[in-house]
C-alpha cells in the first residue's frame, strides 16, 4: 500500500505537498514523544495534533505521511514546514478512530 | 545583590486538585513561615483568587506576592503565566476564561473549585471544570502573556503528562520561554541537552498542600524581591542571575549528576 493509495480510498485532502512511497504500517498518537519512541519509519501517524513539531517529528521518525483527524486544520507556518520537508500532511473530518479502523480494512498494520 | 528564594508555582483551594486548606491567606503565611522572599499563585486556569493572595499579602511584610495561573495549551502543556500585577493577571484570566473549554466540573470526580476572599469566605464556585484545555497553542499563549509584560514558564517539563516534552516530543521552534520548571527528582543535566542554553531552569514545588510550599524552590541573586528584578534575574542581566544550589550548599558526590549527557 502507497500513500497515494491511502489519499484515494479514504478520500483525505492533502494539505501540503504528497511524496507517494510505500506505507510499512500505521501508528496513531497525539503525544508526539510517545510517536517518537514507538512509531516506525514508512508509517502513516494517525493524529490530533497540529503543532509545528509534528513536522518535526515525521521527518525525524521518517513517517510516510501524517492524517491530521477530526477535521482539524494545521496553521499554515504548519504546513510550509511541510513542503520545507518534503513530509506529507492530509485532513480528514472523520475520528482517528474511524480513520484506524478503515486503514486496518485496507490490511494496513501497526509495524 | 542578596540571595532571595521564590517559589512559583502554587496552587490554592480554586485549583480542583488543590487542597481545600490552601486559601491565599494560609499560602502567603507558609511562604513567610519558609522565608521565602516571592511565591507565585498559580491555579489552573483561572486567577479568580489572586484578589484574595494580594490581599494577604498586603497584611504581613517579608513577601512579594506574584499573580498568575497555570495555563493548559491546546497541546495539553502545562504552562505557568506570571505577572507583575494583579490588575494584569485578572484581565489576564479572563481572556484565559474566553478561551478554556465550556466543561462543567463534575465536583464528586474532581473536587470544589471554591473562589474565596482574604478571611477565607467563600465567594462562590467556578463552575467550569479548571482542568480543562484551552484552545490556545504554546506559541500563542506565549505571545499573549509577553505582549501583557508577563513570564512564560514551561512546567515540569521531565513529566511524563502534560509536559512539553511529553506533548511535543522535543523542543519547539518559535517559543521564546522565560525559563524551564523541573520536578524534584529530574537532574539539570539530563535535559540541559534537550532545552537551548539560553532557557534557565528554575525549580518550583507545583505545591498543592501547604505542607509541600516551598519544597523546591528557586534562589535568585537581585537587587530587590521584585517582578522586574526576577525578569532581570532569569534573563542573567545586569549582574542578577539564579543561583544554583550547587552554590548554596557545598556538592556531594549524592548530588552530582548520575546520566551526563
Amino acid at each position: 500500500m502507497t500513500v497515494n493509495e491511502i489519499v484515494s480510498a479514504l478520500g483525505l485532502a492533502v494539505v501540503s505537498e504528497l511524496q507517494d512511497s510505500a506505507v510499512t504500517g500505521a501508528y496513531a498518537a497525539d503525544l508526539l514523544s510517545d510517536v517518537v519512541g514507538n512509531a516506525q519509519p514508512g508509517n502513516v501517524l494517525i493524529t490530533v495534533q497540529v503543532h509545528r513539531n509534528v513536522v518535526a517529528v515525521a521527518g525525524l521518525v521518517g513517517l510516510a505521511a501524517v492524517i491530521i483527524t477530526h477535521g482539524r486544520v494545521p496553521d499554515s507556518d504548519v504546513l510550509t514546514a511541510a513542503r520545507d520537508n518534503n513530509v506529507t500532511v492530509l485532513t480528514t473530518a472523520e475520528s482517528s478512530f474511524t480513520v484506524a479502523g478503515r486503514l486496518y480494512a485496507l490490511g494496513v498494520r501497526s509495524a | 545583590m542578596t540571595v532571595y528564594r521564590a517559589d512559583l508555582q502554587v496552587h490554592s483551594c480554586l485549583s480542583p486538585c488543590g487542597s481545600l486548606e490552601s486559601s491565599p491567606r494560609r499560602i502567603i503565611a507558609a511562604a513567610v513561615a519558609r522565608k521565602l522572599a516571592m511565591i507565585a499563585l498559580t491555579d489552573h486556569n483561572t486567577t479568580a483568587n489572586c484578589p484574595a493572595f494580594a490581599a494577604a499579602a498586603a497584611r504581613i511584610s517579608g513577601v512579594t506576592p506574584v499573580f498568575g495561573a497555570e495555563v493548559t495549551t491546546a497541546e495539553e502543556i502545562h504552562v505557568v503565566c506570571l505577572f507583575a500585577e494583579l490588575a494584569t493577571a485578572m484581565t489576564f484570566g479572563a481572556f484565559i476564561h474566553q478561551h478554556l473549554a465550556p466543561v462543567q466540573n463534575n465536583p464528586e470526580l474532581f473536587g470544589d473549585q471554591p473562589i474565596v476572599d482574604v478571611d477565607e469566605q467563600v465567594l462562590g464556585f467556578e463552575e467550569r471544570l479548571l482542568v480543562g484545555t484551552t484552545d490556545l497553542a504554546l506559541d500563542v499563549l506565549d505571545d499573549e502573556v509577553h505582549a501583557r509584560g508577563g513570564l512564560v514558564i514551561a512546567s515540569h517539563i521531565d513529566r511524563p503528562i502534560n509536559s512539553l516534552f511529553s506533548q511535543l516530543g522535543m523542543w519547539p521552534a518559535q517559543v521564546t520561554l522565560d525559563a524551564c520548571d523541573l520536578s524534584p527528582r529530574a537532574q539539570d543535566c539530563v535535559w540541559r541537552g534537550r532545552v537551548p542554553p539560553s532557557i534557565p531552569f528554575v525549580r518550583t514545588s507545583d505545591a498543592h498542600f501547604l505542607e509541600d510550599i516551598g519544597r523546591q524552590a528557586t534562589a535568585f541573586a537581585m537587587a530587590a524581591p521584585t517582578f522586574d528584578e526576577l525578569a532581570m534575574a532569569l534573563r542573567g542581566a545586569q549582574g542578577r542571575r539564579i543561583v544554583p544550589p550547587a552554590d548554596l550548599v557545598v556538592a556531594t558526590p549524592e548530588s552530582s549528576c548520575k546520566h551526563p549527557i
